[in-house]
């Protein structure tokens, strides 16, 4: 009798068996297969998916979607591909936040390689930090969060970087409409020691630069955008079970104005501008120490340094000076993460957590530099120390999964110290061989938040620990239901039930810093259901999401929209190759989008202002400085709802050495008129549109 | 035709845009309420302004109160207690540094009103103007150095420079070239200037409470003319409600778009500050000291 057999059955998730599975997942899964089955045959099939509905509340993504998914200038993004994820939110169109089930940006964890990251932005938030090139995988938790995470209320979400090839030489070159990457792997040993390089520049500021340079006499310059980013890892397989790697990333951004004069007697250069730069490493030591006990330990250091620059350098007849003046906010966070999961029987694994960090942050460093000589003002700094240790125990019973969970953690910020216990648990019960019904709850607390006031459109995160005693905290209860009607086609629907308590909303951001007043603490809660319906086969990869939701705040006793909440979310994808000559493949995808409005404010009332403290005439912007436009204290009115449809087309064709890839994307197709910011002027409503249409083009070259 | 293309990218690009909005129903029914505006300095008579926010069928507006009951006191002594006749209340009374003003406004109608406020004690300094020589050219620089603050209290410092001509004639300098970093950059623009340097402060320098204590010196430029007799420089000490007041209307004020185009990028909706509780408007202390410095040879 033949078998059919199902991995997603078997061990209860589903894997996608790829060559570049990490080996832990790789060796648990035959593992589980030689204990548990003893079949005269198995048929394994390989569900080619790049969209994976793993389990309740986790998602992963494959790299292979981006291939097929639209650009955004020019860039592919995994970010904006998990933005269109049920229970996810973009925020404001062209951000790169992911906002999930009510929550904030900052309410979710990003890891890179387990490394926390605190500002995943490039270019406005235009898109991610994350080179493509570099990634294996991503994963998200919205809910049924596993015990080894914490510090965040919302959710996980975990980018995977790819190790380095171990047997052959790989290289890419890639254009987009903004940057260029290069990237390279593979074996410094072979099968031992493996490399994995890749980096990304933008060039749009470099050609003006370059122009300027070559205009004898230089001239005021226009702002403009800079960024960078660099990955680097290292691999090594000490031995079949253990592995060393080391990675480090470095990105920078940098949005300025350049002035420039080179005269004969006189030259000399300005830069003032602000930006961020990001800093990661990481020794990371995984190791199956036995065939029950699999270890992962990693030791890290990430940095965020938020600035505020002006630099100068004059030259007149001889006579150099130079000055440089500075604000930054910084962040330094160093820490040790670790796992070990411990396979007790066939019905049980115990997984440890224990995770120690220290964290400095300096909100408000100034210099200046006169000539070399240095004078700081103000690097007053906050610490935040954290220690957790979390277990979680999978048994399974019967047709029963039970992953029971604890995390306790320990906060201290140097004047208060929190002790918080998180109760984790997720249930799945299998129901024949196609249904799965699962039910899960956490509970999470956030020692860290980011400083905003009203933002709708973030340009830098900066980040404090908790204050006194307010520590933001969130319980979610999740029920889910998955059935898989045929292997290539399968639904999901979760519902949700979120409270958060101890938010902070805050009123002026100079004063919250300064003395810490002009805040308000509130609560928030959110409830929701997702469809997920994904399809799989042949020439066609699709998939369907729907969220509907509602999600509110509670500050001052008033409860209210927040400022995400989209009662519909609609999404859908899907990619047909059109052509497939051996490695010739012509493929084309469509994306769909349809979002209830968001809340805003849009002044109603205006009132008589006393004027500022200048003459009428003084400024030379400000013209009606009689009258203030009313903002209420809560949103008002929702902006229009939002349909966006992109269009991508992607021609891989085989080179004598290598590939090359074309891949053209329509952003908006339709045109249509998203409001993505509604103002007063001259009386009248007026609302900006950030993308009526927006097409892009990237070529990249593999050989 | 590759250029034509490349072009027609970069134009769809930079094509963002902005058109009439209509902006559908609100989910609140904004309440009328009562405005009250004054700024209470003790160089200036007491001047308290009265409105009202009015729903009309075309949206809102507002008018000039009548009638308004006024209890207004300075510390525990009530300064006015009785119904207002007109849109203004004027005292002939002086503002007392350092002392504190509570007003209680009542019309008809309205919620009540209530504010406090308090004078805040002078900041003064050393200021002189001299010729300079920047690179093949002089210009006028403005020096203020040895701040004298009044202690542990709650103020911020705006500085504003006036162009003080014959016959009286008085315009405020607009573009005031300064670098240093202590001063908000609320206000900080980037110009050109290959002597001056790039960074101007549009019409007034912030320096915050918490920064004060830092401030030793500030030389800046503020563009003085050769037909000009005096420059006139005013140390407005704030308080924390003047202070935050102006700020955030600067910021509203200077978020509107005027180009409609991916610079509208940074706008965001924002809350012009209040301290009128249950109503609208500014009740806010501040002084000042003013230097009349004459423009050297």
């Amino acid at each position: 009798m033949k078998h059919l057999f199902s991995f997603i059955l078997l061990i209860f998730s589903c894997f996608e068996l790829s060559a570049q599975l990490i080996a832990r997942e790789d060796s648990l899964a035959v593992d589980s297969l030689n204990k548990v089955i003893n079949l005269s045959e198995i048929v394994v099939h390989a569900r080619n998916k790049n969209i994976d509905s793993r389990g309740l509340g986790n998602m992963r993504i494959n790299m292979k979607q981006l291939r097929v998914s639209p650009l955004f200038f020019g860039e592919r993004d995994i970010i904006k591909t998990l933005q269109f994820l049920p229970g996810v939110s973009a925020g404001m169109e062209g951000s790169s936040q992911l906002n999930i089930r009510g929550g904030t940006n900052d309410q979710t964890l990003y890891l890179m390689d387990d490394v926390p990251v605190y500002n995943q932005n490039h270019t406005f938030g235009f898109f991610s930090m994350f080179n493509s090139d570099a990634l294996q995988s991503a994963d998200i938790y919205k809910g049924g969060i596993p015990s080894v995470y914490g510090d965040r209320l919302s959710g996980v979400a975990a980018i995977s970087l790819k190790d380095g090839d171990f047997n052959q030489y790989k290289h890419s070159l890639s254009l987009g409409l903004l940057a260029g990457t290069a990237a390279s792997e593979g074996p410094i040993l072979k099968d031992k020691l493996s490399y994995l390089f890749t980096a990304r520049r933008s060039f749009l500021d470099l050609l003006y630069n370059g122009v300027m340079a070559l205009a004898s006499e230089g001239g005021e310059g226009m702002a403009m955008i800079a960024f960078y980013d660099v990955n680097g890892k290292l691999s090594w397989k000490i031995n079949p079970k253990s592995k060393l790697s080391w990675q480090i990333y470095t990105g920078y951004d940098d949005m300025y104005g350049l002035n420039k004069v080179s005269k004969d007697y006189e030259k000399y250069s300005e830069k003032a501008g602000f930006g961020w730069k990001t800093t990661m490493t990481s020794l990371r030591f995984t190791s199956q120490l036995n065939p029950g006990l699999f270890l992962s330990s990693t030791l890290y250091y990430t940095q965020l340094n938020n600035f505020n620059n002006f630099k100068s350098e004059m030259n007149y007849e001889g006579v150099k000076n130079t000055l440089e003046n500075n604000t930054s906010s910084l962040l330094h966070e160093i820490g040790w993460r670790n796992s070990l999961e411990h396979k007790l029987n066939d019905a049980t694994t115990l997984t440890y957590g224990l995770e120690a960090t220290r964290q400095i942050y300096t909100p408000n460093y100034m210099y200046k530099i006169i000539n070399s000589n240095k004078t700081t003002y103000d690097a007053a700094g906050l610490k935040l120390h954290t220690v957790s240790a979390s277990v979680y125990d999978e048994y399974r019973y019967q047709d029963w999964l039970f992953s029971a969970g604890i995390r306790a953690a320990l906060y201290n910020n140097t004047e208060k110290t929190k002790f918080v216990v998180e109760p984790r648990l997720k249930i799945n019960r299998y129901i024949g061989e196609k249904n799965k019904l699962m039910l899960a709850y956490d509970r999470m607390h956030q020692p860290v938040h980011s400083i905003n006031e009203m933002n709708y459109n973030v340009r830098q995160d900066f980040w404090i620990p908790f204050n006194e005693t307010i520590l933001p905290t969130s319980q979610q209860i999740s029920l889910g239901w998955k059935n898989y009607t045929t292997r290539d086609l399968t639904f999901s629907v979760e519902a949700y039930w979120k409270q958060m308590e101890n938010l902070i909303m805050i009123k002026n951001m100079e004063n919250y810093l300064d003395f810490h007043s002009d805040y308000e603490t509130g609560k928030g809660k959110s409830m929701g259901a997702e469809l997920m319906v994904e399809y799989s086969k042949n020439k066609i990869n699709a998939w369907l999401s729907y969220t509907l939701s509602q999600s509110k705040r509670q500050f001052e006793g008033k409860f209210y929209p927040f400022k995400y909440d989209a009662p519909h979310d609609i999404s859908a994808f899907g990619s047909y190759i059109i052509r497939q000559k051996g490695k010739n493949v012509n493929t084309l995808s469509l994306n769909l989008q349809y979002k209830t409005g968001y809340p805003y404010y849009v002044p109603e009332v205006g009132y008589p202002s006393m004027g500022l403290s200048a003459l009428p005439d003084a400024y030379d912007m400000i013209n009606n400085a009689g009258v203030i436009d009313y903002i209420p204290a809560y949103p008002n009115v929702r902006l229009k709802n939002y349909f966006r449809t992109d269009i991508n087309f992607t021609m891989e064709q085989p080179m004598k050495h290598g590939s090359r890839t074309w891949q053209f994307s329509l952003l908006n197709a339709t045109a249509r008129q998203n409001p993505y910011a509604v103002y007063k002027k001259d009386g009248k409503y007026k609302a900006f549109v950030l993308i009526p249409f927006l097409p892009s083009i990237s070529f990249t070259r593999n050989f | 035709m590759k250029n034509s293309l490349l072009g027609m990218i970069f134009v769809c690009l930079l094509s963002s845009c902005a058109y009439d909005y209509d902006m559908g129903d609100s989910f609140i029914d904004e309440p009328n309420r009562l405005v009250v505006n004054s700024f209470l300095n003790p160089n200036h008579p007491m001047d308290i302004y009265f409105y009202t926010t009015l729903k009309m069928d075309s949206g809102y507006w507002f008018k000039a109160a009548n009638g308004v009951r006024v209890l207004l006191k300075e510390d525990e002594t009530i300064l006015y207690d009785a119904i207002c006749p007109d849109t203004l209340l004027h005292l002939d009374y002086y503002p007392v540094t350092g002392k504190n003003y509570t007003i209680e406004a009542v019309l008809t109608g309205y919620e009540t009103i209530t504010a406090a406020t308090s004078i805040p004690k002078t900041i003064s300094c050393e200021a002189k103007v001299e010729k300079v020589k920047q690179f093949y050219w002089n210009d006028y620089r403005v020096d203020l150095s040895a701040f004298q603050f009044p202690p542990a209290n709650e103020e911020s410092l705006w500085i504003t420079a006036y162009k003080v001509f014959k016959e009286d004639e008085i315009s405020q300098c607009h573009t005031i070239y300064v670098n240093n970093i202590l001063i908000d950059k609320v206000n900080q623009e980037v110009g050109l200037d290959e002597t001056l340097g790039s960074i101007t402060h549009n019409s007034f320098m912030r320096i915050k409470n918490k920064n004060l204590p830092k401030l030793d010196k500030i030389q800046f430029f503020p563009g003085i003319n050769y037909e000009q007799m005096q420059v006139q420089i005013k140390l407005i000490a704030a308080s924390k409600e003047y202070d935050q007041y102006n700020r955030s209307l600067y910021q509203q004020q200077n978020m509107i778009i005027y180009d409609d185009d991916i610079s509208s990028v940074f706008f965001q909706p924002v809350q012009v500050y209040s301290n009128i509780r249950n109503g609208l408007g500014i009740f806010a202390g501040w002084n000042e000291v003013n230097y009349f410095l004459d423009i050297p040879e």
